[in-house]
């Protein structure tokens, strides 16, 4: 680029420019991935060789594979339950946090340490901690009296999703709440003053002022936190690996078994394409809610 | 806004549930690492170490090459950071500051990269790395985590440069700057904050891979400690005290850096969520 | 902003599958440089044959040939994968040394959890790379990788003869006629540990050897012992989970009624009016006797070696490595082992054994070194090693002869056992996953017994094509 005063190239070509560097490498390194799990979903594997066999995975996948269309509903209450509890619970703490003064680097220290650590290992500790005869939750739960028989936690065939999400949420928790925290000190105190004064209490306030100007981080942190759960296998798969029976059984996780367990890798391909426009209709579906709730003082 | 003492004591009393359910496993990471085996496996679980014991880090530091799995964490986290920086911040501040044809565009195509799940590209990653002849290196192990999160680090700090006044840029321009050196003397110190945050998330999540360093780093070379404390997990079964031992030295540089840098954590989720 | 879009897509989709294309043919003009992994080994090198005199020495020797044709090929060391970490497989390390002092090769092994054993190397197979040489092998595997032509045949280091000296159970890795494995270790996976305090607390004085019996003692060691109103000691318990372990419990129970399920006339079959009876056996000892706990329907790997070893449960039965860690337990002094109960007194006897082999790589550079490592695994001494130092049963026969061998603590149990199956086939990994899917369903209650087998069997029908 010019030294002198005069350029050669314009602000819009200077700025294509200097973001091209990072485009070129991070194209590059997805050009390759995405057109080889597309071309490979093309193909039928289940022969020795691969053979071309064009958009039949795909159809296959959504006409004639019930199971497909049970683990896309087991995923849709993973999502729900995991990403629905993570985002109260993470208000809530938010809004404490928030509320309360002193030690708030502490708290926050705190609040981030279980985001900090390794999924697959955080997801090894909670299977360790929820083992009926020789998990602690158990064991605390029955000194405190709150149950009379351990509770095998991993193997109810309803329960043990919940469970699942829940385990999921602990790991979700902090990151929505840093944002929804972030969020809330962008509110004006004084808004929160004057209502006080026109004699609104704490509920009212929080209805039509907080969260009205939350709205937008809050849903971008919903957006990423759900894309995120759709997609995450580490849990499921330490804790349960989609049993008991298929009751924990997810998209994600049945994409890993055709992948790895069957090497049909045709068909897992496809899943997975599905998978990603699955995730893309999410975020063009929140994104257009955040445009239309826009709020404006 | 002044809270009465009964609102007081909700928020506390919310922290507190929070903190002892966010807190609790890794508690028990910790002292089941601290835990002979026999206390492990004993009849009854207990809530504290009874005989609390190193032999388990002993161990695993003795029998495995813990401190080469260190070593490569610390390289591989500290090389996709500088990378990311290196690439992402001068882009950010293009896409922040210059309108070109393209730019919102390419910017959610960037997000857009990152929604594939790990596992379906785990294949053709694997035929890039191997057709670069880098199976087995850290330097792989780099280029992919910068691929998982460049476009993070870069959207975080186009946020941060959005909320830079451009006033700044323009005079130091009107007096005869050139764009770099606006960029490098002014703006890029402003956005200090922001960098630091991405940086950090950066790497903790690439000290928290696990996927990619199984795949493509099976031998010591570039193994990070986070594959490495499922080495614990034996043909028929898995020695829960050396795991927590391992997963304690995994966490614990995570816990580390949040604790010094939790501030930046903050502000970097924060400006480039709400801003998003 | 939207036809921008679409058209950025477009392009990216377009460019996408050119760079696959042309990365298709990079890989495989890399793979046609490297020293033609992709060809046929030529075993003529080498005088494998007769194999059997090898195999049974005392002291292996390496056939004539082989020191060349390692030396031809430039090998300096194998990568060879290993199933879990080797601090728990001393014998591996023996072999290996034993391999590395003959050969001056060295082994490299990678321990690696199962389940992620096939992440880590399907992607291997796929690119053709010679980044691993010999592979561990079983049930979950071993047919798909001979079906997608990743290893290497070996008809060459087997002969009537040499089979003759191994367990029957082996002719099932023979695929379409052709050699792909050696074995490793066989596991016979039923065996019964037992408390004898227990039992003796609960007036018996030894270890049941009939289903009657294990359902009575195990009635009587289901107690409450602080009278808090929750069990703390069970009777029993069982692995309805994991990857093979409910399916191969079914089929465990099945056999001992006389019925394999893998093999019913010729087809897998897992709603036989046996199979039936023993998952209705199996879900009313957890719902309508409650002698096990009720999380047995999610216990896997080792779940049920932790809960013994923990000393909440009288019985168990469990693979043979489970001695070991008794031996190094709290309880060493108080356990016992046991053949597991027949179905009716004099009844069937007929175990499962499960296999582990090792594969030669198809992309291998370092194919008589591999080989060679194979080759000393199933002869005496490496069957040996397994069986002396780790406790887990091999499949040469007399491997068990051995004065090591005699030294191990269960070794007259096994020599009780004579008839064993060993079932493989294609599938097979998908038709257990089925096969527990339902299997844990009818433990819950969900389904009864029969429905959940039939409709198991409908999943396996359409499985393996029926």
């Amino acid at each position: 680029m010019s030294r002198r005063g005069q350029s050669l190239v314009n602000d819009s070509l200077f700025g294509f420019l200097i973001v091209l560097p990072s485009v070129l490498l991070l194209f590059l390194l997805v050009l390759f991935p995405v057109g080889y799990v597309l071309v490979l979903s093309t193909q039928d594997w289940t022969a020795t060789t691969p053979a071309f066999t064009g958009l039949s995975n795909y159809v296959k996948l959504l006409t004639d594979d019930p199971l497909f269309w049970e683990f896309f509903m087991h995923s849709i209450e993973y999502v729900v339950l995991a990403i629905g509890s993570a985002t109260i619970v993470g208000l809530l703490v938010a809004l404490s946090l928030n509320a309360i003064n002193k030690f708030q680097g502490t708290l926050r220290t705190f609040a981030l340490w279980c985001w900090a650590v390794p999924p697959v290992i955080a997801s090894l500790m909670w299977k360790w901690m929820l083992n009926d005869t020789s998990g602690v939750m158990n064991e605390l739960l029955l000194r405190a009296g709150l149950i009379s028989q351990p509770i095998a936690w991993l193997s109810l065939p309803v329960w043990t999703m919940v469970v699942l999400s829940q385990v999921h949420a602990w790991t979700a928790i902090p990151f929505i709440t840093v944002i929804l925290l972030a969020g809330l000190q962008t509110v004006p105190v004084e808004l929160h003053e004057v209502a006080a004064i026109d004699g609104a209490n704490a509920l009212q306030r929080f209805r039509r002022i907080t969260y009205p100007l939350l709205k937008p981080s809050m849903l971008t942190a919903v957006m990423l936190s759900v894309i995120f759960a759709f997609r995450h296998i580490d849990i499921v798969f330490t804790l349960t690996k989609g049993g008991p029976g298929e009751a924990t059984e997810l998209l994600v996780t049945y994409l890993y078994s055709n992948a790895f367990d069957y090497l049909r890798l045709g068909y897992a391909a496809a899943l997975s394409v599905i998978m990603v426009i699955v995730s893309v209709l999410i975020v063009m579906l929140l994104i257009n809610v955040v445009r239309a709730e826009r709020v404006e003082y | 806004m002044r809270q009465t003492p009964r609102q007081k004591i909700g928020h506390i009393i919310v922290l507190v549930l929070y903190l002892l359910f966010a807190l609790f496993p890794i508690y028990w990471m910790f002292i089941t690492g601290l835990k002979t085996d026999s206390e492990i496996y004993s009849p009854q679980p207990t809530v504290y170490p009874h005989n609390p014991t190193f032999e388990n880090y002993v161990s695993i530091y003795e029998g495995r090459p813990y401190t080469q799995y260190t070593i490569n964490s610390i390289v591989i986290s500290v090389g996709t950071t500088l990378v990311c920086i290196a690439f992402g911040t001068i882009a950010a501040y293009g896409f922040s500051r210059f309108r070109f044809p393209g730019n919102r565009t390419l910017r959610y195509t960037l997000l857009v990269s990152r929604i594939f799940p790990p596992i379906s590209l785990i294949v053709p990653f694997f035929l890039i790395i191997g057709a670069l002849r880098l199976y087995d290196t850290k330097l792989a192990q780099i280029i992919i985590n910068t691929y998982m999160w460049l476009p993070f680090f870069i959207w975080i700090n186009i946020g941060f440069f959005d909320s830079i006044p451009r006033e700044l840029d323009e005079s130091a321009r009107i007096d005869g700057a050139t764009r770099f050196q606006s960029f490098f003397r002014i703006s890029l110190p402003l956005a200090v904050p922001g960098i630091g945050a991405a940086s950090i998330i950066a790497f903790l999540e690439t000290w928290k891979e696990f996927i990619y360093n199984l795949v493509l780093a099976p031998t010591p070379n570039a193994k990070n400690l986070s594959v490495g404390a499922s080495d614990f997990i034996a043909d028929m079964f898995i020695s829960w005290g050396e795991m927590g031992a391992g997963a304690m030295i995994a966490a614990i540089p995570a816990f580390v850096f949040v604790i010094f840098f939790q501030r930046y954590i903050v502000q970097g989720l924060s400006s480039g969520a709400v801003k998003g | 902003m939207g036809k921008r879009l679409t058209l950025v897509v477009l392009i990216v989709l377009a460019a996408s599958m050119l760079a696959f294309g042309s990365g298709q043919k990079a890989a495989g003009e890399d793979g046609a440089s490297a020293a033609a992994p992709g060809q046929a080994y030529d075993q003529t090198k080498v005088a494998w044959s007769p194999n059997v005199d090898r195999v049974i020495a005392k002291e292996y020797k390496l056939p004539e040939g082989a020191e060349e044709a390692i030396a031809a090929e430039g090998t300096e060391k194998i990568i060879v994968y290993n199933w879990g970490d080797l601090s728990w497989d001393p014998a591996t390390l023996l072999n290996g040394s034993l391999f590395t002092r003959l050969t001056n090769v060295q082994v490299q092994f990678v321990g690696t959890p199962d389940e992620q054993m096939t992440p880590k190397l399907q992607p291997l197979f796929i690119a053709k790379s010679d980044a691993v040489d010999v592979v561990p092998l079983d049930e979950t595997n071993y047919a798909n990788y001979v079906h997608r032509g990743w290893l290497e045949q070996v008809d060459f280091l087997w002969d009537a003869e040499t089979m003759a000296e191994y367990h029957t159970g082996l002719k099932s890795t023979v695929i379409d006629g052709h050699y792909y494995s050696v074995p490793q270790v066989g596991r016979i996976i039923d065996i019964l540990y037992y408390r004898p305090s227990m039992l003796k607390a609960a007036g018996f004085d030894g270890p049941p050897e009939t289903w009657d019996e294990l359902l009575r003692i195990a009635k009587a060691t289901t107690v409450d012992k602080n009278g808090d109103g929750s069990i703390d000691q069970w009777g029993f318990a069982f692995k309805a989970g994991g990857v093979l372990d409910g399916a191969q419990l079914i089929k465990a129970a099945s056999l001992l009624l006389g019925v394999n399920p893998d093999d019913v006339n010729g087809k897998v079959k897992f709603n036989t009016p046996e199979s039936i009876q023993v998952v209705q056996m199996f879900a009313d000892m957890r719902n309508r006797d409650k002698v096990v706990p009720p999380g047995v329907t999610a216990y896997q790997h080792g779940d049920v070696a932790d809960f013994f070893l923990s000393g909440n449960v009288a019985m168990v039965i469990d693979p043979t490595y489970l001695y070991a860690r008794c031996v190094e337990s709290d309880i060493s002094n108080d356990f016992g082992v046991a053949l597991q109960p027949a179905a009716r007194p004099g009844g069937p006897m007929t175990q499962i054994q499960h296999w582990n082999g090792w594969g030669l790589s198809k992309f291998s550079r370092n194919k008589t070194a591999g080989l060679i490592f194979m080759d000393i695994y199933r002869s005496y001494r490496g069957q040996v090693n397994e069986f002396a130092i780790e406790n887990n049963e091999v499949f040469l026969k007399r491997a068990y002869e051995d004065p090591q061998s005699k030294l191990v603590g269960y070794s007259d149990v096994l020599a009780k056992i004579n008839d064993t199956v060993v079932d493989i086939y294609l599938g097979q990994g998908e038709v257990y996953k089925a096969v527990i899917a339902e299997f844990q369903k009818a433990l819950v209650g969900q389904k009864s017994a029969k429905e959940a087998m039939d409709d198991a069997q409908t999943r396996i029908d359409k499985i393996m094509k029926y």
